[in-house]
């Protein structure tokens, strides 16, 4: 349980109790520890490396790959039947993959093919002849259905994965690393200097973004570290404004006010009372920002850069996803599930650490 | 607070300045031309376009010309819709995307500020986790997923709301309000949550349940202003984000606003479009920062203008 | 516990997906599309928001849709087959033995919404403006056939008088061209060719000024409808002229514009009943709506080609062969089954069918033997040794990505070799493909007139348009010196086809189908026909409950 969930009276006991013992301990270690007592975060940690690992190996096993795909069955529903069809075409045979429904529902609107039929005999018999073709029952089956160009759905989203998640957190790091770096020298130093430092964060935020990739894109080629420069440019300005807020916040605190007039260096200040205060709001925003990066990134494969198919992400997937909603429902279910349990885990995770290394927490 | 706000004006003149300067280099460096088409335009043609609007001088002159214009109120031509002007372009559609804005807006605090309250207050409880997993799903799931979802749901299934367009009756404003401040709301609530839990953690807080003070004494006294902090700043940006309009909640519902001309005239290459979206975006941005230092000045009583 | 929620969400989903839509209950209620029928009133989507409605000024599908009903040419639109000339203000027409000079008699009750009438003298005003070398119109080419308008346009004469076009009276109007061209009557029905109102144009900024506002401040037009109301991005209304000399016959009492970009969009709008027509239906949907709702969509074949180009300056596309075995190797057939899904047709020459008494030769289409067989002989058995960095260029779009990712996998599957994708946005792509910077390239070309000339005239050498690299001695004799001077029509379009057989065998590009326009239609609608050309005369259409 953490101090939160106590009530008011044994919580100021506690106060008083950890001003009078002040017991040097780390705070990583305390941190630590209260972050495995936290049921959500722990929660949380276990389902986020499970998905990772999902991603990470899942491919292997399978059975198909993210690229090549069967065209005659796309945009097949999971776990539906597959048969396969020999059709001989002059001196060459034809062999094409198909699901029994969607072969039903394509043959209705071609009056010379007894779609039904065929269905039901393949069904029954495991294996019919009809003309020039023979249709067999295969065990081949798609978990999670199929894209539009018959390829497995569920390894894409694997493989899709591997690409965000990895997207997500460099690009995160890289914003993070900035606007705490930037935004706390500005509110910590003040003065002219900050003044500067958040006007250029004024003129970043206001220069359209499409034209600043597509330079990117004419100077530099179609790099995959491109994609962090570009999403990390724009993703660490609203970091650097909340965690400025933050540290000229703080600065004005008593406690913090009193170590400067005691003539405490600035480095243990900043060590001390800042960077614990600001965390707690860093890391909720790292969390929120994961996803918007995450779905940054197919908005930079609508520029031409990052991902180039045929490989995918979960950005590209749930686009593509929600253009065909409405008929082929998997397609942006499945990809949309992935990306919101892990980003769930995440963000309970997020506030398990948030709370852990809350310095109000901890016994001084 | 009258000399912060002076000072402030002041600085964003450079800063105006620029962004225009910058601005004006970057579109003309990118490729392809704001008349470039498919089917190629005999040379004549494409000379005489270029010299209606000035585009075959020098470009540094077309710089100055431009500035000169700028000084005296003009944003200049729309190269792709001949016969409109930029500042005609962005003040007609102003009014829309601020009423979507603010709609919002409102929907946002009014749906995230409670969530997030009561998420702190509870934390770890059932009442911190339904609305913040419900917070995180906003967050995950895009505007293109849930504006087509309610639209859906609510035009052809239901048929009690229309699916485009925006003047007209309230009918016409809660689906795409719904849409785009849903995404917001979710970001309100989460940072609320994040900002109340570390002012409850403050000692004068403590202090205030020690003394036994009501929850609703401590709340809306003591925390809620300073629990609102990193609400505010990232209001700043995200208004003025949506007071430029949603390029895709404007798409989706057939909604006349700016969003649209922000994201359309990049990718038309309409150079003038381009540096008037961007100045007016840029002025928005410098006006609500102001805003919100102002803001945070005032929730929190010890911090100074600076 | 957070998978608990997530059920729930997963279950809306699925609830969401399961559930039909209740047309019943919408149908007992009076919709938009219910109430504009009872005014006579037409809604349609429009795609884009029209970029103006200039005549000489704009191009594109959404502003022609709406400038066919506000100005009409010397030629109008036939209500249902693009090969025949229907009379506009041209009441009838003479033409010499081979075509080269045209003599237009002008209806003399043809007026503009003004009251102002429409006489021969503004005809050469406006193709004035549209070759004037200060104005820029995008489409100077098309009126470059008449004679002495190159020069005219290029600033080499200043005297218009020198071009071949001359009002000898109010009412009649001569055209001499630069030689045959049996298809002019073709080309005047395109909006470059339509008449502007010379004292408007003058009053609102003169016949050279691009930015003359005067569509939005006082429309003058001669078609059946006219301006009504304009707001940007929202709706362009027109309603029905009272000027037009041949209203008796226009039924509907206006049209309403919507320019409803996403596809997806415009689809809602139509089923909750708020528009008649649309302008595209969203393709994974077509299966459905012909199962479904067979009465609403239709599928018209259009005179449009999407092909691949081949660039032909950079190896391995320099050799025939290999242009040849990519060509070959793709299954058009699984492309147009599978992805596009729109009743297209396989496109086995450039030129799409319909065009009276034009066959162009037929491509031999799929076959992977014959394809791996040319690979090899031009070094790459089996795909070895194929070089790296050739990429399928296209504009960043669903469909494309989708077509180019089956190319792609049927490359990789037939002939083994692995080819990129490179998606760019349009402007960039645009650039890419004029400036050669590309190994192949998703392109799409529509005819402007029924005519194979608006097809072939492109493959020429140094064409504005080729962007292939791609030049071929006979070819070119084929298109610029024999197809212009031959007189006899069915000659000439044996020399027409000649060319393609060569375009064909040469495969600077891949023809891959030949589009159609999918719509959904209000039934209730009637004199929506199918055409080629995708010009629907507003004229004719009404409303029958």
């Amino acid at each position: 349980m953490s101090a939160s969930s106590q009530d008011k009276k044994s919580k100021t006991a506690s106060v008083i109790e950890s001003a009078a013992l002040a017991k040097p301990t780390s705070l990583w270690q305390d941190a630590w520890a209260r972050l495995f007592k936290n049921k959500a975060a722990v929660a949380g940690l276990i389902t986020f490396a499970s998905i990772a690992i999902f991603c990470l190996v899942g491919p292997f096993f399978t059975g198909y790959t993210e690229r090549k795909g069967e065209l005659a069955l796309s945009n097949s529903a999971p776990l539906a039947d597959i048969m396969k069809e020999v059709r001989i075409e002059g001196n060459r045979e034809r062999i094409e993959y198909k699901s029994i429904d969607g072969f039903v529902r394509s043959s209705r609107l071609k009056p010379s093919v007894d779609g039904e039929l065929i269905a039901q005999q393949v069904r029954e018999n495991g294996e019919y002849q009809s003309g020039n073709s023979t249709y067999t029952l295969t065990d081949r089956s798609h978990l999670f259905g199929t894209d539009n160009q018959g390829r497995d759905l569920l390894t894409r989203i694997m493989t899709g994965g591997r690409i965000s998640l990895m997207v997500g957190f460099l690009a995160t790091s890289v914003s993070l690393l900035i606007g705490v770096f930037y935004g706390a020298t500005a509110g910590y130093i003040g003065g002219r200097l900050d003044a500067t430092m958040m006007r250029i964060v004024d003129i970043l935020y206001a220069l359209p973004f499409t034209i600043f990739v597509i330079l990117l894109m004419v100077v530099f080629g179609r790099h995959i570290w491109l994609l962090f420069i570009a999403i990390g440019a724009v993703e660490w300005l609203t970091m650097a404004r909340i965690v400025r807020g933050q540290v000229v916040a703080i600065k004005r605190q008593e406690y913090v006010e009193a170590s400067i007039a005691l003539g405490q260096k600035s480095p243990k200040i900043i060590r001390k009372h800042v960077i614990p205060n600001v965390l707690g709001v860093v890391i909720v925003y790292s969390t929120l920002t994961v996803p918007s990066v995450i779905m940054l990134e197919s908005f930079l494969s609508f520029l031409g850069l990052g991902i180039q198919p045929p490989a995918a992400s979960w950005g590209t997937l749930i686009k593509e996803g929600a253009e065909s909603m409405e008929v082929y429902p998997w397609q942006l279910l499945f990809p949309a599930a992935f990306f919101s349990i892990t980003l769930l885990s995440l963000n309970f995770l997020g506030d398990g650490l948030r709370d852990a290394l809350d310095p109000k927490n901890s016994p001084r | 607070m009258l000399r912060f706000i002076l000072s402030r004006v002041l600085q964003a003149i450079p800063v105006l300045f620029i962004i225009v300067t910058l601005t004006f280099f970057m579109v003309r460096l990118a490729p392809g031309g704001p008349f470039d088409q498919e089917r190629a335009m005999s040379a004549a043609s494409k000379e005489a376009i270029n010299r209606q609007y000035g585009l075959d001088k020098p470009l540094l002159s077309q710089y100055t010309a431009y500035l000169s214009d700028l000084l005296k109120g003009d944003m200049g031509p729309s190269l792709s819709s001949p016969g409109r002007q930029v500042n005609e372009i962005i003040f007609s559609k102003l009014p829309n995307s601020i009423q979507l804005g603010l709609f919002s807006l409102a929907f946002a605090l009014i749906v995230g500020i409670p969530a997030g309250m009561l998420a702190s207050l509870k934390q770890n409880s059932w009442l911190d986790y339904i609305p913040m997993t419900g917070a995180m799903v906003g967050i995950c799931l895009p505007t293109f997923v849930i504006g087509p979802i309610l639209s859906t749901v609510f035009g052809p299934w239901l048929g009690w709301l229309p699916v485009i367009g925006w003047s007209g009756g309230i009918e016409f404003k809660v689906l795409p309000t719904a849409t785009l401040g849903l995404a917001y709301a979710a970001y309100v609530a989460r940072l609320t949550r994040g900002g109340m839990l570390e002012i409850l953690g403050q000692d004068f807080i403590r202090t205030a349940w020690a003394k036994g003070a009501s929850t609703f004494s401590v709340v809306f006294k003591h925390a809620l202003r300073g629990g609102l902090i990193p609400v505010v700043s990232f209001l700043g940006p995200a208004l003025a984000g949506l007071i430029s309009g949603s390029f895709v909640v404007e798409t989706i519902f057939v909604i006349p606003g700016l969003g649209q001309e922000f994201v359309n005239s990049a990718l038309n290459r309409d150079y003038f479009l381009v540096l008037g979206t961007v100045l007016f975006y840029a002025a928005l941005i410098i006006v609500m920062n102001i805003l919100v230092d102002i803001a945070v000045v005032w929730l929190n009583p010890r911090s100074k203008f600076e | 516990m957070p998978q608990c929620r997530f059920l729930l969400l997963i279950s809306i989903l699925a609830a969401f997906s399961a559930c039909s839509p209740k047309s019943s209950d919408t149908a007992s209620k009076m919709t938009v599309a219910d109430q504009a029928i009872k005014e006579g009133i037409l809604i349609r989507g429009n795609g884009a928001e029209p970029q103006g409605i200039d005549p000489h000024v704009v191009t594109g599908v959404p502003e022609n849709r709406i400038i066919s009903s506000l100005i009409e040419g010397l030629i109008a639109y036939h209500p249902s087959d693009d090969n025949i000339p229907e009379p506009g203000v041209a009441e009838s027409w003479e033409h010499n033995e081979d075509y080269s000079k045209w003599v237009f008699n002008l209806r003399k009750d043809a007026l503009w919404s003004n009251g102002d009438p429409v006489i021969a003298d503004h005809f050469v005003y406006s193709w004035n403006r549209m070759l004037h070398p200060e104005f820029g119109a995008k489409y100077s080419d098309m009126l470059l056939i008449v004679k002495g308008a190159k020069e005219y346009l290029s600033g080499e004469t200043a005297d218009f008088s020198a071009v071949g076009v001359k009002a000898t009276d109010p009412h009649t109007l001569e055209v001499e061209l630069v030689g045959p061209t049996p298809f002019y009557l073709s080309m005047l029905k395109h909006y470059s060719w339509y008449p502007v109102h010379p004292p408007t144009v003058e009053e609102f900024g003169g016949m050279t000024a691009l930015s003359n506002p005067w569509t939005r401040e006082g429309y003058v037009g001669n078609g059946p409808f006219i301006l009504e109301e304009w707001i940007p991005s929202s709706v362009l209304k027109v309603k029905k002229s009272p000027t037009y000399w041949d209203r008796d016959r226009v039924k509907l009492n206006g049209i309403h514009f919507l320019p409803i970009e996403s596809e997806t969009t415009e689809d809602r709008a139509f089923t909750a009943g708020e528009l008649h027509v649309t302008s595209i239906v969203p393709s994974d949907r077509i299966l459905k709506y012909l199962e479904e709702k067979p009465d609403k969509i239709h599928i018209d074949p259009l005179l449009t080609v999407y092909f691949y180009r081949f660039n032909v300056e950079k190896p391995p596309f320099d050799d025939v062969r290999v242009r040849q075995a990519l060509s070959l190797s793709i299954d058009r057939t699984s492309i147009i089954e599978r992805i596009t899904q729109g009743g297209e047709t396989e496109a086995t020459a450039f030129t799409p069918p319909g065009i009276s008494g034009y066959f162009p030769p037929a491509l031999s289409g799929y076959d992977p033997d014959k394809a791996r067989a040319l690979l090899a002989e031009a070094g790459f058995p089996g795909g070895e040794g194929f070089p790296k960095g050739v990429e399928v260029l296209f504009n960043t779009n669903e469909s494309h990505k989708a077509i180019a990712e089956a190319a792609q996998a049927m490359w990789a599957t037939e002939l083994g070799i692995q080819v990129g994708i490179l998606n760019q946005e349009w402007k960039v792509y645009i650039n890419s493909q004029q400036t050669l910077a590309y190994t192949i390239s998703r392109s799409g070309w529509q005819g402007d007139y029924m005519d194979p000339y608006t097809f072939l005239s492109m493959w020429t050498t140094g064409n504005g348009n080729n962007n292939t690299g791609w030049s071929n001695d006979e070819y070119d004799e084929l298109i610029l010196e024999q197809a212009v001077s031959e007189t006899d029509t069915a000659k000439r379009l044996k020399i027409l086809e000649k060319a393609e057989t060569i375009l064909l065998q040469e495969a600077p590009v891949a023809p891959i189908y030949w589009y159609t326009r999918k719509y959904l239609l209000d039934p209730r609608l009637k004199e929506y026909n199918p055409k080629l050309l995708d010009n629907r005369p507003y004229k004719y259409m009404y409303f029958e409950e």
